[in-house]
């Protein structure tokens, strides 16, 4: 039941891993309040009779068992091992984080008590952490007034960890950390951040970054500290050097350690045991164009045991792992799935309101608090009620089957059960209705546990009187309940593409591998997307034959109708059934849409390039490389400048790919001439995850790295005929010369023409006009509005992997939507109570969130349209709507204001 | 992969963010799920974040 | 369902009704489960609030304040601080500009003003008004000021207007008497009441001495 009885009983205390070990939890412990299952179970190694029995001797103290109403412990259960027959497996395992307690003498994570590692100190801010979300120091609890975070612990480190590679998320949670720990402070908090390269390379992270540095006042220091001392009063002194050579000593109430990411043990052992292929770092090892793909087919990786990354990222391949494995058990879909079948609903609507009131005990979670035989005897008093029992547990199986004999026995056809929370509950008693063949939005929960008996148990009288209240209002919105019927929609299943790129070209294959009719539309007359223009992934693989193949794969596919030279000149409907004309005049009916439209490199004003032949841009440097190597063997010097367009103010975000580009371009120019000096102008280097190791790798053959500032940008003229650029090293604080042969631009990415699809679309831009997903974290590849989803670079600059990753994922979600016949939407959405009031004024269409509202002309004239399919029920609109024409089924103002009148008439 | 010998169903090792997201893909489409989790409950490590960046929002 | 659905109506209705104190609780900006629902709310309930000080309540009897579900600790330090506050103030009627029963006639007042078009018409569009690239029909893009300054005006008619109506609904009068009871300046209840008449809620019931004599209209009527 999750009541929690025998955690309140348990008597052995150990420390609580959620919280990193800064409080305690008991032997028999849910993990976290939200977690799934919420229900108890026992830490054998902590447990005072498991270890005398895991001794050899007698078991005692069954506490947890004696007070457990509901006989849930069984101190028996053996392990079982399930022999499973599977189509694919995916591997999740996720991370560990880096144990800087392993190098103490640097770290001195373990010796001081004020050095936390990131992770305490996430716990520290959450609400439900240790300190209850009060930001305050371990050694005396009182609230720091200056923390310091060190970047790069346990990542980009040969020195003193084998960890080379790049964290990637750790920049961006140090700000966000830092950022939070000021909004949770009372008093001024001085933030400071030692950082490398400030790496806030994703989508809006620049912005971010930006504010945190120019709003906040947080201090970036590019630095790695050498020392840290503890002072007598516990707070620290940090030793460091500048980058202009000065020497600091500065004292930090606080240290925060950014951890990085690194595959767990367990993760390890797992790929092993699969027989996996791992890569030098232990990640498991996927090319550039299989990205979710192991060294063994069928077997699949998504998220950090893939290489280190951020959540929407690992929601990506999660996704994109799903896709994969679905392509190949494609022929057996539904084979194994389960439907549940329920009696025939009886129809109440002519028959008198005939309501049964079940109050819980809980056991004694609301048992020993609430009086419940006194609110039951109340509950007799109300409208309407005529059947009221009391339970011990109303989940339990036996209760259930009452419910469903009451139901059915007393002729009922409203309930409601006084409980727990509807959250957990209600869809158990919902089925039970089901059962009972009752629709089961006739059922109504009153919520007197974790609304009452739990926060009132200090005053009996007082919840008991709540829980009064609580029932009267749920009795009174029973009595208005009707039965709602799920609203089906049928689906056309197929999908449209938008985009011919190797992102596109991917959802496409992937959605017709699964067994979908896919149309693919490119604007240009051939397939292939700026991958044509790309020689190597940044794994070094050759792009082209891989190109070559996804675009006779396309061509060739019985489920795929490519349309070349074709946009779009108008799209109409909703989820499962969309209508779309193309300028070429074909037509066609589809179930989702998939937005691959590209990005572009932008026009270049500054470094001459138009002027002289010798500015390039990147993909221009990659032709003469390929096509002019001996040009390059002769010449002595060259330079490239990152970030042109790219972190200005008119463009405030990071092109994320550039920097790894031009650093294997670089590469490769060193290679074909050692002798050629080679000079990278850049801000700072983004090389990411593994991408780290070509910076190393870049470095150690020697290309020269010069910072610039946004505020000391280089200089290219012309002087006698030749290139001449002058960079200020801020290291040597002063200016260097050089004259190279060829000068190449890493010009920012940019998206074009995404306005005019988003308006046909009608769908939603960031600020900087790329594609805006439903959620930046948890639905990367959705739009808000239902059957639309996204990939590649129309929704942020990506390398290749990445890319093709995320089409992947956008092919998974959309197969969500094209699997089932019909789009089944639970009835709680918006719906007319008054349709002739409606005037078709169009408020509503302007204010929903998610394009659910349309406007139609009907015999009667203009009226809201409401399409379901796409209406999450949020009930703006029913606020809204000035002739109340409109509300939420199930939430209606009538509803609502029974409830409200119960409660304060009573 | 083709013919009748092909299995309806996918074990995913690891109920984090991730698990649990190729989890609801696949069931949403039709494929019978394994997921399995080391842990008595399943959330991962993002359970344990406080709040997300860029937004700032809550990770729970 | 989201705070975007709480209807300023029914908040009104929840004071009439006798609440003596309503409080919102919303997502943080920016992190609304429904996108835009939260800054949907707080429009509505910025105005509601208006509004009802407007007719008399203290303000700080409806609140709306930003909190995340995984914040069950906080949630509990809000109510509690909120309760403390109301208790602190008394029952609907003390400390409250107006006292009852009163009050309660004027919060009446206020839930017609607040379920009628006009005022819900303007605070619905006031999100496309001030918003970039949107604006008005004519493409105008107003600041928030503006907006919130034309809807102040719209709150002082709104309740004039619905003050004379139930008025009106009660027994027929005059204006100077309708402007002497409902302390609203003998020209302004003048301008109010001709423009009921010409909307055909109100219409003459004769004339007293000099003073043409105006009643309620029934709907049917209309």
């Amino acid at each position: 039941m999750g009541c929690g009885i025998c955690a309140q009983k348990c008597p052995k205390k150990v420390k609580n891993e959620f919280n990193l070990g800064m409080d305690k939890r008991k032997a028999i412990y849910v993990p976290f309040a939200q977690t799934v299952p919420l229900k108890y179970t026992i830490d054998r190694k902590a447990c005072i009779y498991f270890k005398a029995i895991d001794s050899g001797k007698k078991g005692k103290c069954n506490a947890c068992a004696k007070f457990c109403e509901n006989d849930a412990i069984d101190f028996e259960q053996k392990e079982t091992i399930l022999d499973l027959n599977v189509g694919s497996v995916i591997l999740a395992p996720g991370f560990q984080a880096f144990d800087p307690s392993k190098f103490d003498a640097v770290y001195s994570y373990a010796g001081f008590k004020n050095v936390v590692t990131s992770m305490d100190f996430e716990r520290i801010l959450a609400a439900t952490g240790p300190t209850d979300g009060h930001l305050v120091r371990p050694s005396d609890k009182e609230q720091p007034k200056s923390i310091a975070w060190f970047q790069c612990v346990g990542s980009r480190d040969i020195n003193r960890c084998d960890n080379a590679y790049c964290s990637s998320v750790c920049c961006m949670y140090a700000i966000k950390e830092a950022m939070i720990a000021i909004e949770h402070a009372h008093d001024p908090l001085e933030a400071s951040i030692f950082f490398m390269d400030m790496r806030t390379y994703g989508k809006d992270f620049e912005k971010y970054y930006n504010r945190a540095k120019d709003d906040m006042g947080m201090r970036f220091i590019r630095c790695r500290p050498h020392t840290v001392i503890e002072n007598e009063d516990k707070s620290l002194n940090v030793r460091y050097v500048d980058d202009q050579g000065n020497i600091h000593n500065e004292d930090f109430d606080m240290i925060v350690l950014s951890q990085g990411l690194e595959p767990s043990t367990t993760a390890i052992d797992l790929g092993n045991k699969m027989g996996i292929e791992l890569d030098k770092y232990n990640f498991a090892k996927t090319s550039d164009f299989t990205p979710v793909a192991t060294s063994k087919p069928g077997v699949y990786v998504a998220g950090c045991f893939q290489g280190p990354k951020d959540i929407p990222y690992s929601v990506m391949e999660a996704s994109a792992a799903a896709a994969a494995a679905a392509a190949d058990l494609a022929s057996a879909r539904g084979q194994l799935e389960k439907i549940k079948e329920f009696p025939p609903e009886r129809d109440v609507s002519g028959e008198e309101t005939r309501m049964g009131v079940f109050v819980c005990n809980c056991g004694i979670n609301i048992g020993a608090v609430v009086d419940v035989h006194a609110v039951a005897e109340y509950a007799k008093t109300l409208p309407n009620v005529t059947y009221v029992q009391e339970n011990l547990f109303s989940c339990s199986q036996d209760a259930q089957d009452q419910l469903a004999e009451m139901i059915r026995e007393h002729n009922l056809n409203r309930v409601v059960v006084a409980a727990c929370s509807p959250r957990t509950h209600e869809p158990l008693f919902q089925e039970t209705m089901s059962n009972a063949g009752i629709n089961k939005h006739l059922f109504e929960m009153a919520n007197i546990r974790d609304q009452d008996s739990w926060v009132h148990s200090a005053d009996h009288d007082a919840a008991t009187e709540k829980a009064k209240d609580l029932v009267a209002m749920g009795v009174a919105k029973a009595n208005l309940r009707v039965a709602l019927e799920p609203i089906e929609v049928p689906c056309t299943k197929s999908a449209m593409v938008l985009g011919g790129g190797p992102a596109g070209m991917t959802a496409a294959l992937n959605i017709a591998d699964q067994g979908f009719k896919v149309y693919l539309v490119e604007k240009k007359d051939v397939l292939g997307g700026h991958a044509r223009k790309m020689r190597k992934t940044f794994q070094g693989d050759p792009v082209k034959p891989f190109l070559d193949n996804l675009v006779k794969r396309a061509n060739d596919h019985e489920n795929i109708e490519v349309h070349l030279g074709a946009e779009l000149k108008d799209v109409s409907g909703f989820v499962g059934n969309f209508h779309t004309d193309l300028t070429t005049g074909a037509s066609f009916d589809h179930g989702t849409v998939i937005v691959a439209v590209g990005a572009d490199s932008t026009k270049v004003k500054e470094y001459l390039y138009g002027e002289n032949p010798n500015v390039m841009k990147w993909f221009d440097l990659d032709k003469k490389i390929e096509e002019d190597p001996d040009s390059i063997k002769k010449a002595n010097c060259a330079v490239a400048i990152h970030c042109v367009g790219s972190r200005e103010p008119d463009m405030p975000y990071c092109s994320k790919i550039c920097c790894a580009h031009a650093i294997q371009s670089a590469i490769d120019l060193k290679e074909l001439n050692p002798d050629l000096d080679v000079y990278m102008l850049y801000r700072d280097i983004r090389t990411y995850g593994r991408l780290e190791d070509l910076y190393r790798k870049a470095r150690s053959i020697g290309i020269i790295f010069i910072r610039y500032d946004l505020d000391s940008k280089p200089k290219v003229e012309e002087v006698g005929g030749k290139l001449q650029v002058t960079v200020t090293d801020p290291l040597l604080g002063r200016p260097i010369v050089v004259s190279p042969d060829f000068i190449t631009l890493y010009t920012a990415i940019a998206p074009k023409g995404t306005e005019e699809l988003a308006n046909m679309l009608k769908v939603t831009l960031n600020q900087e006009k790329f594609f805006l997903e439903a959620h930046m974290k948890l639905r990367p590849v959705e739009f808000s509005t239902d059957g639309m989803f996204m990939c590649g670079l129309a929704h942020y600059p990506k390398p290749l992997d990445e890319c093709i990753a995320q089409a992947q994922a956008a092919a998974s979600r959309a197969v969500t939507v094209l699997s089932k016949d019909k789009v089944i939407i639970e009835p709680i959405v918006a719906a007319f109570v008054d349709k002739e009031a409606c005037r078709g004024c169009g408020l509503c269409v302007a204010l929903c969130p998610y394009g659910a509202i349309d406007i139609e002309e009907t015999p009667d004239g203009r009226k809201a349209k409401l399409i379901s399919a796409s209406c999450k029920g949020c009930g703006i609109c029913a606020a809204t709507c000035y002739r109340h024409a409109i509300s939420i089924n199930a939430f209606n103002d009538t509803q609502i204001e029974a409830q409200m009148h119960a409660f304060l008439n009573r | 992969m083709a013919g009748k010998d092909v299995v309806g169903s996918v074990l995913i090792a690891g109920g984090g963010i991730v698990g649990m997201q190729s989890a609801l893909d696949l069931a949403d489409s039709g494929f019978y799920v394994h997921l399995v989790e080391r842990s008595p409950g399943i959330g991962g490590i993002m359970a344990q974040l406080d709040k997300t960046f860029p937004t700032n929002e809550c990770a729970m | 369902m989201c705070t975007g659905r709480v209807d300023p109506a029914l908040v009104a209705d929840a004071f009439v009704n006798g609440a003596d104190g309503v409080l919102v609780i919303g997502c943080y900006f920016g992190d609304c489960h429904y996108i835009t629902g939260n800054f949907m709310a707080k429009q509505k309930l910025d105005m509601a609030g208006e509004m009802l000080a407007y007719a008399g309540l203290n303000p700080i009897r409806l609140q709306f304040r930003n909190l995340s579900s995984a914040e069950g600790a906080r949630f509990a330090q809000h109510n509690t601080e909120f309760v403390g506050q109301i208790k602190e103030l008394g029952p609907l009627g003390t400390g409250d500009k107006v006292g009852m029963p009163k009050l309660k006639e004027q919060l009446e007042i206020a839930y017609k003003a607040l379920a009628g078009p006009k005022l819900r018409w303007v605070v619905g569009k006031k999100p496309v008004f001030i918003e970039k690239d949107k604006g008005n029909k004519y493409g105008e893009v107003f600041t928030e000021h503006e907006i919130n300054r034309t809807l102040s005006g719209i709150i002082i008619d709104e309740m004039a207007t619905h003050s004379i109506l139930t008025a009106l609904e009660k027994k027929p009068a005059a204006v100077k008497d309708l402007a002497k009871d409902l302390e609203i300046p003998a020209p302004e209840t003048l301008k109010y009441v001709l423009a009921l008449k010409r909307r055909g809620f109100v219409e003459m019931d004769g004339v007293e001495g000099t003073s043409p004599i105006y009643k309620f209209k029934p709907e049917e009527g209309r």
